[in-house]
């Protein structure tokens, strides 16, 4: 879907972005530009997120009741909405912090099982 | 969607926008020209409009999603072939709408004839005289005696009569409901306009009010609905009345017109027929218990009218009028109409599964490529529901509206139930229908739904091959087993009518037409000036060109039903039978009119009418039953009625004595209806108790219809004021006694047509299928050789299979039903006449069907069928 190929960005596997969603959250409200930005500042720019997808995952995220909005005004004296956790999305974001460390732990036993094989 | 989803959607534009600049402010930082910073944001965003739509469908259901492109995909599916959904919509809508129409007919008749309010403790007054129901008829003394007594909530006296309106272009005879003044309050009839009568408006023992309420009906037609209607003055039988009110469009939909109160005389010569409204909690046999006494103090009053062990015989109004012996036959009707809606939903799983069939190799794909097994349901399903709700949309309106405005183009009286058009549309026969649209849905859609959702892929998507089609066999075997149950009762019923076409009757209708002249209140009111007119009436009319004779008869003489009972006594003996005779007050010619012949004896002359002692012609009934062994000729009568007569609308001629002598016996004509052997019945000649309604009877030359006009005029130059009504002989036996046979022939013969034509789409349609379906497989038998004649066979032995064993079960069913439907319905489904002609028409059109697509068959170009795939 990228037009842009960027080499050492990654794109984002489908269903991470709600969890990095929930995750910025955590930090507390913000508004749609900024959770783009911190997902790519937090890791340091490898990961590039689709925008476009932003607002459809916010949306499901509030339809699911995980997270809910404000409408305030941005800097720039404009009404904007500012999303944040609700008591269910922080629990969901721990539901979902522990399956991706499970799954990311799985996935790199299979990925790297030569050092293991190595050191016998 | 949700409001919350509104709410997050809200300003979505706005967000996408301000996301931009930020984007945009950042590139700026970012030391990119301002034009340059902005169009990298657009990018980095992306299209806006799918974000936005992305971001919506968000909200939006799923299933509702997946239901409207499943919506849009089998419409486009019969778009492609309208023949199939227009032949499935239209079987469907034929159905449900003989099912809603009959229902509507059967509520009408049996569930809810009447429109008053607790109609059930409505009841009807009469009495038993020696075990045998009689008619009883009170006076207003006694109707207020019964008015006090604790078990009636309210009784009244009702009467119908025509009145004539006068005071417009032609006087017109006006359909009359008297009731006593309190007769519309115990009914609970409320006034749409204006107001009703009450007990005020005409107290007994004063003259009532002159006052009428008019119904609807009469109110649309002569006020054209206008308000203003209440106040004017409408002049009835030559008296001014005063419209105080409309009543609402239920209430005597039928027969009468206005409605007047009665004028509620002590004269003891004057009774009427009474109802009555139950206390609350009172039945109809605790009501007869507790009016005994009342009886009992009738008797005594009035011995001439009252046998010594009478008992009071309270009946509910809904029992009385339910169109009777008519309930099993109407309830048997309305099974035909079930049975034929089932074979319209049949017909559609037939054409659905047909149609499943060369969908097969559709449906292995979409299944191939990831449709999972409920989305293929769901989308049959949806295509049958689509089918049934628009052929129930299209059946209810046609039950609705279109059957009762055919009924209201059949002639009178051809629909042998009362009160038909009251409850045009009600609740229940709503939910009836809406009910059935549901159920043929589910039974159209279920089962090819059923049997398509789980393709067998690996045979389907290689090929459209053989295709197990025993489940279209045998629905069509079923189908055509019902239309021949259907045929067989229909052509039983023809039969029927057939035969009663064919019964002697004993007199000759055609060329015969009746003018019936009913009398205003208070007009020609002594013997001899109402003499005089019916005198003047008959020889005016007999100055009309094409008129071969002209004969006079008062209540009477009209067959199938004609007469009116009346006691008839022979000197020292018992008179046979349980029931009166049938007295026929006729003039002398009324026989070489009619053409009744003579058996024996002879024909009063005029000269004799009037003369003492009074001569008599009995029919050929009663000569055999009262006197056996001997002649009839010279036989002394007495009637005690006609010395005295019943009622004051009669007028006794001076110096009868009720004492007749018997000069002749005729031929027997049907006059207790023609289903009944006819009554004993005596004519006597009509000047000797002149009624106030007279028919006069003419034999035309030419077609009598056409005779209506010059009729009419001539009776204007007797009595410009005076009404009348005309009709034939032959309208008359249709109506009063082929009625009920030719409704239920007609109704079974539309029946059994349109099942035959269902069998014909449904063969017709599944035999197409197949050949297409096996074209490749008759190509390559062809160009192995194989005739024609081969391939047809091929083609059609299935479907002959389907019609055979159809046809057989069809027949078993027919033999076996027989008895449990021969008591109820007209005509005998064993009839083997009747049975070998359904037959013989259902395989004829049924193989037809068959073999016109097998032949296409047959055509096949071997080259052709080869090239395809």
């Amino acid at each position: 879907m990228s037009s842009r190929d960027d080499s050492g960005r990654l794109e984002l596997l489908q269903g991470t972005l709600d969890l990095l969603i929930l995750r910025t959250l955590r930090l507390g409200p913000a508004h749609g530009h900024t959770i783009a930005k911190t997902i790519e500042r937090g890791s340091d720019d490898v990961l590039q997120i689709e925008q476009g997808s932003l607002y459809p995952a916010l949306h499901r995220l509030i339809k699911r009741g995980w997270i809910d909005f404000d409408v305030g005004t941005s800097e720039n004296n404009r009404r904007a909405k500012f999303y944040r956790l609700t008591a269910a999305g922080r629990r969901q974001l721990a539901v979902e912090t522990s399956k991706w460390d499970r799954l990311a732990g799985a996935i790199a036993r299979i990925l790297r099982p030569a050092t293991a094989e190595g050191e016998r | 969607m949700t409001r919350r989803g509104r709410k997050a959607l809200d300003g979505l534009a706005d967000d996408l926008r301000d996301h931009i600049e930020h984007q945009t402010e950042e590139n700026l930082a970012r030391g990119m020209t301002p034009d340059e910073a902005r169009r990298q944001a657009r990018l980095a965003l992306g299209n806006t409009a799918l974000i936005e739509e992305d971001t919506r469908a968000v909200w939006v259901s799923r299933w509702l999603e997946d239901l409207r492109r499943d919506l849009r995909y089998a419409l486009r599916i019969f778009r492609q072939s309208p023949g199939f959904a227009a032949t499935a919509v239209v079987s469907l809508a034929v159905g449900i709408a003989a099912a809603t129409g009959l229902f509507s007919i059967v509520n009408a008749a049996l569930l809810n004839p009447f429109p008053f309010a607790d109609i059930n403790r409505i009841v009807r007054l009469d009495m038993i005289d020696k075990g045998k129901p009689r008619a009883l008829f009170v006076t207003a003394r006694q109707l207020v005696a019964l008015q006090h007594s604790d078990v009636l909530g309210g009784a009244f006296a009702l009467n119908t009569w025509e009145m004539t309106l006068t005071g417009q272009d032609l006087p017109e005879t006006v359909h009359t409901q008297y009731f006593s003044a309190n007769g519309l309050d115990v009914l609970g009839v409320p006034p749409l306009v204006g107001r009703v009568f009450h007990e005020a408006d005409g107290p007994a023992g004063e003259q009532a009010q002159r006052v009428v309420v008019l119904t609807y009906r009469f109110w649309q037609r002569h006020f054209g609905g206008r308000p203003q209607a209440v106040g004017q003055t409408l002049h009835l039988s030559r008296e001014p009345y005063t419209v105080i009110g409309v009543l609402p469009r239920q209430y005597f939909s039928t027969g009468p017109e206005i409605v007047v109160p009665i004028h509620l005389t002590f004269d003891p010569k004057v009774s009427w027929t009474v109802q009555a409204r139950l206390k609350r909690g009172v039945s109809p046999r605790m009501a007869e218990q507790r009016l005994q006494p009342l009886f009992d103090q009738f008797a005594r009053e009035a011995p001439q009218r009252f046998p010594k062990e009478v008992r009071p015989l309270v009946r509910r109004l809904v029992e009385t009028r339910r169109a009777a012996g008519f309930v099993p036959t109407l309830l048997l009707i309305f099974a035909a109409s079930m049975l034929l809606l089932l074979l319209a939903c049949a017909n559609v799983s037939i054409l659905l599964l047909a149609r499943g069939t060369s969908r097969a190799h559709e449906f292995a794909v979409r299944a191939a490529i990831g449709a999972s097994r409920g989305r293929l349901m769901r989308q049959l399903l949806l295509e049958s529901l689509l089918l049934a709700s628009s052929g129930a949309a299209l059946g209810v309106a046609a039950g609705y509206w279109g059957l009762p405005a055919a009924l209201r183009l059949l002639p009178p009286n051809s629909v042998p139930v009362g009160n038909l058009m009251a409850v045009p549309v009600n609740v229940r026969v709503l939910l009836f229908s809406a009910g059935l649209a549901m159920a043929s849905a589910l039974i159209a859609g279920l089962s090819p739904a059923l049997s398509f959702s789980r393709p067998r892929l690996t045979a389907t998507a290689r090929t459209t091959g053989v295709e197990s089609r025993r489940a279209h066999h045998l629905l069509l075997a079923a189908q055509i087993a019902v239309t021949v149950l259907l045929l067989a009762g229909a052509g039983a019923a023809v039969r029927v009518l057939i035969g009663l076409y064919q019964t002697s009757l004993g007199y000759d209708p055609h060329h015969v037409i009746i003018a019936t002249i009913n009398l205003p209140e208070n007009t020609y009111s002594e013997w001899a000036s109402r003499a005089t007119f019916y005198e003047r009436l008959r020889d005016r009319m007999t100055e009309v060109p094409q008129v071969d004779s002209v004969a006079l008869a008062t209540y009477s003489g009209i067959p199938p039903r004609s007469g009116e009972r009346s006691v008839v006594e022979v000197p020292g003996r018992d008179t046979p039978g349980d029931e009166a005779s049938i007295v026929q007050r006729i003039s002398a010619d009324y026989f070489s009119t009619m053409k009744i012949p003579l058996v024996q004896g002879r024909v009063w002359s005029d000269s004799e009418s009037g003369g003492t002692p009074h001569v008599a012609v009995v029919n050929h009934t009663m000569a055999r039953a009262w006197w056996p062994d001997e002649s009839a000729i010279g036989r002394r009568v007495r009637m005690p009625d006609y010395v005295k007569p019943p009622n004051p609308f009669r007028l006794a001629a001076p110096g009868s004595d009720g004492w007749f002598e018997i000069v002749g016996v005729v031929g027997d004509t049907p006059n207790v209806g023609l289903h009944e052997p006819p009554a004993p019945s005596i004519y006597v000649p009509y000047t000797l108790m002149l009624s106030d309604s007279v028919n006069v009877i003419l034999r035309t030359s030419r077609d009598p219809l056409a005779m209506t006009r010059s009729i009419r005029e001539a009776v204007r130059t007797v009595d410009p004021n005076q009404p009348l009504s005309v009709y034939t002989a032959e309208g008359a036996l249709a109506s009063a006694g082929w009625a009920r046979e030719r409704f239920v022939t007609w109704l079974l013969l539309g029946f059994a047509m349109f099942a035959l034509m269902l069998a014909v789409v449904g063969l017709y349609s599944v035999v197409s299928y197949s050949v297409s379906c096996r074209f490749k497989e008759f190509g390559i038998r062809m160009a192995l050789g194989a005739g024609r004649g081969r391939i047809v066979n091929a083609a059609v032995q299935p479907a002959v299979l389907a019609i055979v064993a159809g046809l057989f079960a069809g027949l078993a069913l027919s033999v076996g039903l027989n008895k449990v439907v021969a008591q109820w319905s007209i005509g005998n489904l064993n009839d083997p006449v009747v049975l070998v002609a359904v037959s013989l028409v259902l395989f004829v059109v049924t193989m037809m069907s068959a073999a016109i697509p097998a032949n296409r068959a047959a055509s096949i170009q071997p080259v052709d069928a080869l090239r395809i795939d």
